[in-house]
């Protein structure tokens, strides 16, 4: 199969990755040389990573890096393909424009598919002649560690376009799920929700940071992995889970926009990790050490899943 | 740091701790302050509860004990542990009663009113609430000062980290002592400074949950499909940061943005969804009737699933023993 993603940032190299790594040759599409030469070097190190987590073999590595090319031609690239991932900015217009273009230099069987994590793909999809086979693939970051993708059917998706699209991602070694196309899709509704009400307590003295962060780490932390939230909400018996949301959801936060509380933060330029200082200090290698331990997690999982 | 130190018992066994409410949550609550060293008192009006609470007690330690978290003998922890059906006795000359019962208004009520006409004033009443406002708990005593919120999570001597909730009476004294008890008992204490319902991670779990359930009740993803995001995507994130941490990781620009755009399309209701009440009318209550969201009719997996939790509490215990010891 023949994948083209466009976009050169923070994603598309390594879902061009993933294509690469079964088999597929895979093209990187950007209009910047400088973003294809980035991206290429960090497929070159996550698939290195790889290698020394014992997840390709260094032969496997190798054949993987020479199926991926990279291209400034758009039009070109995309004429005899099977599937095209986008993933450049979030920016609707740049995606409407993109989708119409590729739409009309590609062949009628290609999937379009795009990689927004924010933006309405039905709306992307209203660019194009023929919506249904216009489909979301929301990879989470990092792509080339995280297996869930979440499949988003816009308005028009055909439930052909979308089966295949669920068949080509298992077949790259990735957890499909079907998602209907509403803002956030199902991932980052649920993280934001989490968010939400955090910072509103934060913001309000009700617990301090470490608190908030220690209790959720704790005690749901390690349930999450085993039993999902409706297993959890199954284990606390349904009636329970009633009478604590009578209790609980009338006094949840249900701010519509970010608060000032996190305003003033980007305002001072408290960024966060990136910066040193956020809701937290970050001293000098404190971030990567923590980024380290979230990499082994998603390691493990997928050498678990390897083995079996 | 961690309960895991078990070997460094920091409790005496000449400062009692009284625990009210000897079934599931009471009795892990007798086990962590026994462990580390403090004299407990289980009290409960059912003698057959408190002997389930003993056996319950001393298979559990045998669990520790197997896998490596216990220095002790079981045997020198249990001979620190006594029980009662006597309510008036077992309180008489305790520092901290923790109260454990089940969640009910009145019965709650009750038992601080007879805890308080038994203890000396010094006495810090806490309660294991999650649901009732300590307020509420506070005003069946004479000095509300001492009353207070210990929220422990389930399955108490696994998960080191404890509420402590602040009522409007609270005093200063009271709390500091409450978590000064916690850390000594190998706790990790979270004040909770205001008297909110939830407290800390019940709000945060609902406000997930709410959100979760508005998702499948539109049908914009399957439960199965929410729970393997949950599972393996958000589940192994939380594990290692909460959520003030991802989002200093994430950025607060970008959380800023998303914020932005997200907030307004969240769901907001102020009530239990359709789904769920119906749900609860079919009498599809969850593993307890053998179907909920998902099907619970081969028992094995319910049992699978707690024995699959503590082994994997016992696992973060233990990697944060041997991370401390180097």
């Amino acid at each position: 199969m023949k994948v083209v993603v466009i976009g050169s940032g923070t994603m598309g190299p390594g879902i061009a990755q993933t294509f690469a790594q079964v088999g597929h040759e895979a093209t990187l599409v950007d209009i910047d040389e400088k973003a294809l030469k980035k991206g290429m070097e960090v497929v070159g190190n996550n698939l290195r990573f790889f290698v020394e987590a014992g997840i390709l073999t260094a032969s496997e590595a190798e054949q993987t890096r020479n199926r991926i090319n990279s291209s400034t031609e758009l039009s070109r690239s995309v004429s005899s393909v099977d599937l095209i991932v986008e993933a450049v900015p979030e920016n609707l217009q740049l995606k409407k424009s993109i989708f119409s273009r590729i739409e009309a230099d590609s062949s009628e069987e290609t999937i379009l598919a795009s990689n927004t994590s924010s933006l309405s793909l039905t709306e992307i999809a209203s660019a194009t002649k023929n919506p249904s086979r216009v489909i979301g693939t929301h990879y989470l970051n990092p792509p080339h560690l995280v297996r869930i993708v979440e499949v988003v059917l816009g308005k028009e998706t055909s439930p052909e376009i979308a089966a295949k699209m669920t068949g080509i991602l298992k077949e790259c070694g990735k957890k499909p799920v079907l998602v209907k196309d509403v803002p956030g899709f199902v991932h980052n509704r649920l993280i934001c929700a989490l968010m939400r009400e955090a910072m509103y307590m934060a913001s309000n003295e009700i617990a301090s940071v470490e608190a908030i962060d220690t209790i959720v780490k704790e005690a749901f932390g390690p349930r999450f992995p085993l039993t999902g939230i409706f297993g959890l909400e199954d284990n606390v018996g349904l009636d329970v889970l009633r009478d604590v949301s009578n209790q609980v959801f009338p006094s949840l936060d249900d701010s519509d926009r970010a608060g000032e509380w996190l305003t003033e933060k980007v305002d001072r330029g408290d960024l966060g990790a990136k910066t040193g200082r956020g809701f937290y200090e970050w001293p000098e290698g404190s971030a990567l050490k923590t980024r380290q331990q979230l990499t082994q997690r998603f390691v493990d999982i997928l050498k678990s899943a390897k083995q079996s | 740091m961690a309960s895991s130190r078990q070997n460094n018992r920091h409790g005496d066994k000449n400062e009692k701790i009284a625990v009210v409410g000897s079934g599931l949550m009471g009795r892990g609550i007798g086990q962590v302050f026994a462990t580390a060293g403090f004299a407990i008192t289980l009290i409960d009006l059912n003698q057959k509860v408190l002997d389930t609470a003993l056996q319950q007690i001393s298979s559990s330690l045998d669990t520790m004990k197997k896998s490596g978290l216990l220095a002790e003998p079981k045997e020198s922890i249990l001979s620190r542990i006594s029980t009662t059906p006597d309510l008036p006795k077992g309180v008489s000359d305790v520092s901290l009663v923790v109260e454990a019962i089940f969640e009910n208004v009145d019965a709650k009520k009750d038992v601080f009113k007879r805890v308080d006409q038994s203890t000396k004033s010094s006495t810090i009443i806490a309660s294991n609430t999650t649901a009732i406002p300590i307020a509420i708990l506070a005003s069946a005593v004479s000095h509300p000062e001492r009353v207070v919120g210990s929220h422990f999570w389930n399955p108490p001597h696994l998960i080191p980290a404890v509420e402590v909730t602040r009522g409007e009476k609270t005093s200063v004294d009271t709390v500091e002592k409450t978590v000064s008890f916690l850390k000594r008992a190998g706790k990790k204490p979270a004040v909770v400074n205001r008297d909110v319902p939830g407290q800390i991670g019940i709000r945060i779990l609902y406000a997930m949950i709410r959100e979760a359930t508005w998702l499948v009740e539109n049908g914009i993803a399957s439960p199965e499909d929410v729970d393997n995001i949950v599972k393996e995507a958000l589940g192994t994130r939380l594990e290692i940061l909460g959520p003030l941490e991802l989002a200093d990781l994430s950025g607060i620009d970008l959380v800023e943005n998303v914020a932005n755009i997200l907030y307004k399309s969240l769901d907001s209701s102020t009530s239990p969804q359709e789904l769920v009440k119906h749900m609860v009318s079919a009498g599809e209550l969850g593993v307890k009737t053998g179907k909920g969201f998902y099907d619970w009719r081969d028992g094995r997996n319910a049992q699978q699933t707690i024995k699959e939790r503590d082994a994997h509490l016992i696992k973060i215990l233990k990697e944060e023993q041997e991370a401390s010891d180097s």
